[in-house]
């Protein structure tokens, strides 16, 4: 009996992935453990291995497949009794039936068919109906892969010739109701007017990869419900600035592979500030409550030619200099190949976000919900400032400070900020 | 505008039509020297005096032969039942002889009859004195059926009924005799065969009757503080159901539900669900619901009878499940 081969969760928010690449072709033997294929998620490009052995029958799904629904059909495996007519009686049989319930597997999901095996994959709806009779046409329904759609969206449908195969419901049941075709119908008439706006220019229409999508989605909805409030300042960095010279001559000639940037010491400076004002070390769980943490995990933005990538250090505060070096190129490495995994960006209560490399004096960063906030440092400036009455040429570093003032109030916030001046103006501090 | 009590509104309404008209009168158990069971007779025997208020012995099926025999004859007898529970004992008077006299008289004998009371369920009284009659009365050709919710509605239906040359059966609330609104005479409201919009919504469609209709109202007034914006349907008149208010509400709003005290098989509910389903099917946007009482003979304990009926946190938890 063939082994289907599904489109794995690779993420709890998963809901559809794009075949990026398949590593083996039709007919290869497949040893459990072999990368299969790559598959590209909302956040980053996983590569799905085989729990099975076998030899890859068919693929269903060729590379470049767009928006394959989690737990669809990709490909089958065969095993050495399996003949042809098996394979492809398997694939329409599969077909038929309904793969509505979802899996949060980390590899990739098999079910192993036989007969009878479609009873025990196809669990009947959770909700428990008052009556039997209601029940028994509800499974009859799923098993029959009957679309749900009310009648006034089914009415809609055919009016406006949608196709609603590809809709998924958000009524009980994951009924198709109105609500979800007027989706439809906006996209298709905003993308009608914007060719009528652009009749006198030459235009190219982009498809979003799924990681622009995701950062579309995500950052509109933070910049539109999250009151986010702002706190500017500047800091002189000199001694940081010497420290580091220091530190990485004395790595360059003792031959150590390493080199620290200022980014890690801002990390390391935030994550302690973070330590020292709990408040902020919070997310927003939008339920009327707030969870605060023990550890400082801090997200830091990473920017790749996809997108932009926050992975996580993790329990920064107490990791030293260089290890967070370490581990901060590493990340950025995995990023910028498209590598990270869910363990890697999931979770942080905190962003930091540093564009000093583009020459950016200063700028606000949209917080990275459901975090407390996010810090944006600027480029290191040759900068004049004015102490004792004296004026004086130093290195100073902006930055500004983007807060949801759901969390904390802008005294907190300014605390944070007291903290990060006194670590960045007092390296040495941060050893203490 | 002053605010009255249903039970004065339904007074006031049959002392206005007595005065118009000498045919009228009124004949029951009670109705006379104790001026009601229910007091809903409060007065009327000192201003008509005891050939217009007529007190019967404890004879259903007697008083309401005899009632409708004066209505073949010209009269205009209003006929009360101390509840519509007691009427099972008339109801062959009501139906085969009052229903059907102007169809089988070729239309030469009409039978201008009012038969009122209290119908349904009051507050522990148990199973056989707590009986909606609703879905009986209406499933009757001949017969007009009226169960008015508020003040306005019980005045100005009575007057109707009154007036009306057909047998009209009258379904009154125990419960609802008591509370006042303000009384509002209406036009609109004199027509028989006129539901009542008591709310405008625009995102769910909720039709009552009678008391429930106090539970679609505060079913509604939660619904709006969640953003969900209820119509509220009172049916008023049973038969003649007003058809065209029901679909063209459903229409506007694409979800519906039914609250009704009565039991769910072969119900109001149901007549209405079906109105619904025949002519604004492509217009539903979620399976209608009924909430009705369980299927069981009314309890006598307080607190089954309370899990017997309708509950308003039960209709709100449906009503966000389809909105939301």
């Amino acid at each position: 009996m063939p082994i289907a081969l599904l489109m794995p969760a690779l993420s709890p928010t998963m809901t559809e992935g794009n075949i990026a690449k398949w590593l083996k072709s039709e007919g290869d033997n497949i040893v459990s453990g072999d990368v299969i294929a790559e598959v590209e998620t909302d956040k980053a490009t996983m590569e799905v291995e085989a729990v099975d052995e076998g030899k890859l029958a068919s693929i269903l799904y060729p590379e470049g497949s767009e928006n394959v629904s989690v737990n669809e059909l990709i490909g089958v495996i065969s095993l050495e009794e399996d003949s042809d007519d098996d394979i492809k009686n398997f694939i329409k049989n599969y077909k038929s039936i309904s793969s509505s319930d979802t899996s949060d597997a980390k590899g990739i999901d098999t079910i192993k068919a036989d007969n009878n095996s479609t009873e025990d994959t196809i669990k009947p709806s959770q909700n428990i109906m008052e009556e039997h009779n209601t029940t028994d046409i509800d499974n009859n329904i799923s098993k029959n892969k009957r679309k749900l759609i009310s009648p006034l969206a089914r009415r809609i449908a055919d009016l406006e010739n949608i196709d609603i195969s590809n809709i998924n419901g958000s009524g009980p049941k994951g009924r198709i109701v109105k609500k979800d075709l007027e989706n439809k119908i906006n996209n298709v008439e905003k993308a009608n007017s914007k060719e009528k706006f652009s009749l006198n220019n030459e235009v190219t229409i982009l498809k979003l990869s799924n990681i622009r999508k995701t950062i579309a989605s995500r950052l509109q909805e933070a910049k539109s419900t999250v009151p986010h409030f702002y706190l500017k300042g500047k800091v002189v960095v000199n001694s940081l600035f010497n420290e580091r010279k220091n530190i990485n001559s004395f790595y360059q000639d003792e031959n150590i592979n390493l080199k620290i940037s200022f980014n890690d010491f801002f990390i390391k400076a935030i994550a302690l500030s973070l330590k020292n004002v709990p408040e902020m070390n919070a997310i927003w769980n939008g339920d009327g409550t707030i969870s605060k943490f023990k550890e400082v995990d801090i997200s830091i933005a990473v920017a790749t030619e996809e997108g932009l990538f926050t992975p996580i250090i993790k329990s920064a505060c107490k990791k030293s200099l260089s290890v967070i070096s370490m581990e901060m190129k590493a990340l950025a490495t995995k990023a910028k190949e498209g590598k990270l995994l869910p363990e890697d960006y999931n979770g942080g209560s905190f962003s930091l976000s540093n564009l000093g490399m583009y020459d950016i004096n200063e700028f606000s960063a949209i917080i990275n919900p459901p975090q407390s906030g996010i810090i944006a440092l600027g480029s290191i400036i040759e900068d004049v400032i004015v102490e004792n009455k004296e004026i004086k040429l130093c290195k100073t570093v902006s930055y500004t400070l983007s807060v949801d003032h759901r969390i904390v109030d802008g005294a907190t916030a300014s605390k944070l900020l007291k903290y990060f001046n006194f670590y960045i103006t007092n390296p040495t501090a941060m050893i203490l | 505008m002053s605010a009255i009590a249903v039970r004065e509104a339904i007074r006031d309404a049959i002392a206005h039509e007595m005065r118009q008209n000498n045919k009228v009168f009124l004949i029951g158990e009670e109705v006379g020297e104790y001026e009601g069971a229910y007091k809903v007779s409060q007065g009327l025997l000192d201003e008509f005096g005891p050939d217009r208020i007529v007190d019967t012995p404890i004879t259903e099926a007697g008083f309401t032969g005899l009632a409708v025999g004066a209505a073949m004859k010209g009269l205009k007898p209003l006929v009360e039942f101390m509840t519509w529970n007691f009427a099972m004992q008339a109801i062959d008077h009501i139906i085969n002889s009052a229903a059907k006299t102007f169809y089988m008289s070729g239309g030469k004998i009409n039978i201008p009859i009012v038969f009122r009371g209290p119908n349904g369920r009051a507050s522990r009284v148990a199973a056989q004195h707590s009986q909606d009659y609703s879905a009986w009365y209406s499933h009757v050709p001949g017969l007009k059926v009226l169960s008015p919710f508020d003040s306005s509605d019980a005045y100005c239906l009575m007057k109707s009924a009154i007036r009306d040359a057909n047998p009209v059966i009258f379904l009154e609330h125990e419960l609802m005799y008591n509370e006042k609104f303000i009384l509002e005479e209406n036009n609109e409201y004199l027509n028989i065969g006129k539901a009542r919009i008591m709310l405008d919504g625009s995102d769910i469609t909720i039709i009552a009757y009678s008391r429930a209709v106090e539970t679609a109202l505060k079913v509604a007034n939660t619904l709006k503080d969640k953003n969900i914006y209820a119509e509220v349907i009172n049916l008023r008149s049973l038969k003649p159901l007003d058809k065209n208010t029901i679909i063209k509400s459903v229409k506007k709003t694409n979800k519906v539900i039914i609250i009704e005290e009565a039991w769910k098989q072969s119900g109001v509910a149901s007549e209405v669900l079906s109105i619904i389903i025949e002519n604004a099917f492509d217009y539903l946007d979620a399976e209608p619901i009924r909430f009705c009482g369980k299927e069981v003979p009314l309890p006598y304990a307080e607190n089954l009878e309370k899990n017997s009926l309708p509950n308003s946190d039960e209709i709100i938890k449906k009503c966000l499940d389809i909105c939301l």
